[in-house]
């Protein structure tokens, strides 16, 4: 009897330290359906970087290290007196040729919060679907922008959750994120006693999180499914290309030099393609549709001990869908400058290169359109004439304007949009 | 005088000029000009092409004087 006692004990004892091992998901688990209060998910801040600018100046310290020798050399030999050798090597120079540029492309960054329905309250109510233990498992996260704006998604730069970052530069990717380690989790020692002892050690790789992303033209999705103990609220990071459709815009680029006396002298004024975004109207702000769909783990018992084994696991799915404002009306527009005045309406200087080739007046950064304003504005200039740039005039109301008649306008410079 | 108008990012714009009603769906225009135009009454509208992007055809507006 006795030795039947000890049998029944050494099962019971075999049967605990298998039912306690860090490799079981849990204790039971139920599906219970679907409630759509338990997570909710924000835009938090999506903002637009700076328009990358392609137009970089051209000098001496632009070049290669032997471009810059040989450079010296020739400019040495072409300008024997000092004086003028250092002007040379202090000036710009190049084609005259200024590259086209396109502003159609933005860098999107976006930040969602993704939070639980903390509700404390519920605690120990049978009913309630909160604990501690309770996390996100799996979410889908869906952004889809209208057609009708006429932007898309061009490609993914960059994605950050809280478990760690991936650069990426590609329509899609598929990741995980994993961490190695080394340990006993699930070590148990019975004493020297019992002449029993089980140690499971394990070394695995355990994989925090499984990330998918995919961009077509008018949507985003990301997905990311959790691992044991990895919770997915919080913050996840994308950055995203966006592009729009193009319309075609001419910009002046206005290339000035140093005269003797240390006053500026317009030199050539460039036309430059650019690309700006092709939209009928400018809407105050660009909407999109923000969706997710997530599987929530709610531990209906076992929550009091960290290790998962031991949940008693009832699963909730959810959806939350919602119109969000993505970015304002200043974020998208491109920055471009002209000279004008604002009274009784937007009037600016057009550039006639001939009878039908009529430009508005526009820079590509306020720093060329105050410059071109102060050439213009130069009281040494004959204040009766009207202004030339080689053979071509420039306009105010579709007459030719003189440097008497920009002053007396109170002309300024101006956004273009 | 017949102006045709193309209105991007809410701006509008006059790419050409006619003393004649030519304009029709498909003609190509350069759409980067501004020129002076005076347009008061409304008579069509039409799909023009821009040289520049000849794939994407752009509604455009015809007025006169």
């Amino acid at each position: 009897m006795r030795k039947f006692s000890f049998l029944i004990a050494g099962l019971l004892l075999l049967l605990t330290i298998t039912a306690c091992t860090s490799v079981k998901r849990f204790k039971s688990v139920e599906y219970k359906g679907e409630d759509n209060s338990l997570v909710d998910v924000e835009l938090f801040n999506a903002r637009i970087s700076d328009e990358p600018v392609a137009v970089r100046e051209k000098n001496l310290w632009t070049l290669s290290a032997n471009a810059q020798t040989r450079l010296v050399q020739i400019l040495d030999e072409r300008y024997p007196d000092n004086e003028q050798f250092m002007s040379a090597m202090a000036g710009s120079f190049g084609t005259g040729e200024t590259p086209s540029q396109d502003l159609t492309r933005k860098d999107l960054r976006m930040i969602f919060t993704i939070s639980k329905n903390r509700d404390y309250s519920l605690l120990n109510d049978a009913g309630g679907r909160f604990s501690p233990a309770d996390r996100i498992e799996y979410l889908k996260l869906s952004l889809i922008i209208p057609e009708s704006y006429n932007r898309r998604f061009h490609e993914w730069n960059r994605y950050i959750t809280e478990y760690g970052d991936i650069d990426i530069a590609d329509v899609s990717f598929s990741r995980n994120l994993d961490l190695s380690v080394d340990g006993s989790p699930g070590g148990v020692d019975l004493g020297s006693e019992a002449a029993l002892a089980r140690s499971e050690k394990q070394v695995v790789s355990k994989r925090y999180l499984k990330l998918n992303g995919s961009i077509s033209d008018y949507r985003v999705v990301i997905e990311e499914e959790g691992t044991r103990e990895v919770d997915l609220t919080g913050n996840i990071t994308a950055d995203v290309s966006l592009l729009f459709d193009g319309f075609p815009e001419i910009v002046m680029v206005p290339v000035f030099t140093t005269v003797e006396d240390g006053s500026m002298e317009l030199s050539s004024l460039n036309l430059v393609d650019v690309e700006v975004p092709a939209m009928s109207e400018a809407p105050d702000t660009l909407y999109a549709d923000l969706s997710l769909n997530y599987i929530y783990r709610h531990v209906a018992s076992g929550w009091n001990t960290f290790a998962e084994w031991d949940d008693k696991v009832e699963y909730y799915q959810g959806s939350i869908s919602r119109r969000i404002p993505l970015f304002p009306k200043k974020d998208y527009l491109p920055r471009l400058y002209c000279i004008g005045t604002e009274q009784g309406g937007k009037d600016a200087l057009k550039y006639r290169k001939t009878q039908e080739k009529e430009y508005l007046l526009q820079f590509r950064d306020r720093h060329d359109a105050s410059r071109f304003l102060e050439w213009l504005q130069n009281p040494s200039r004959q204040q009766s004439d009207p202004v030339f740039i080689g053979s071509s005039k420039l306009l105010y109301k579709g007459d030719p304007i003189t440097p008497l008649e920009v002053i007396q306008n109170q002309m300024k410079v101006l956004p273009v949009y | 005088m017949y102006y045709l108008i193309v209105r991007n990012l809410g701006a509008p714009r006059c790419v050409d000029r006619n003393e004649e009603d030519l304009y029709e769906d498909g003609m190509s225009f350069d759409c980067t000009p501004h020129l002076e135009c005076d347009p008061k009454e409304f008579v069509k509208e039409v799909e023009i092409i821009c040289i520049e992007h000849p794939d994407d055809p752009f509604i455009a507006m015809v007025f006169r004087d």
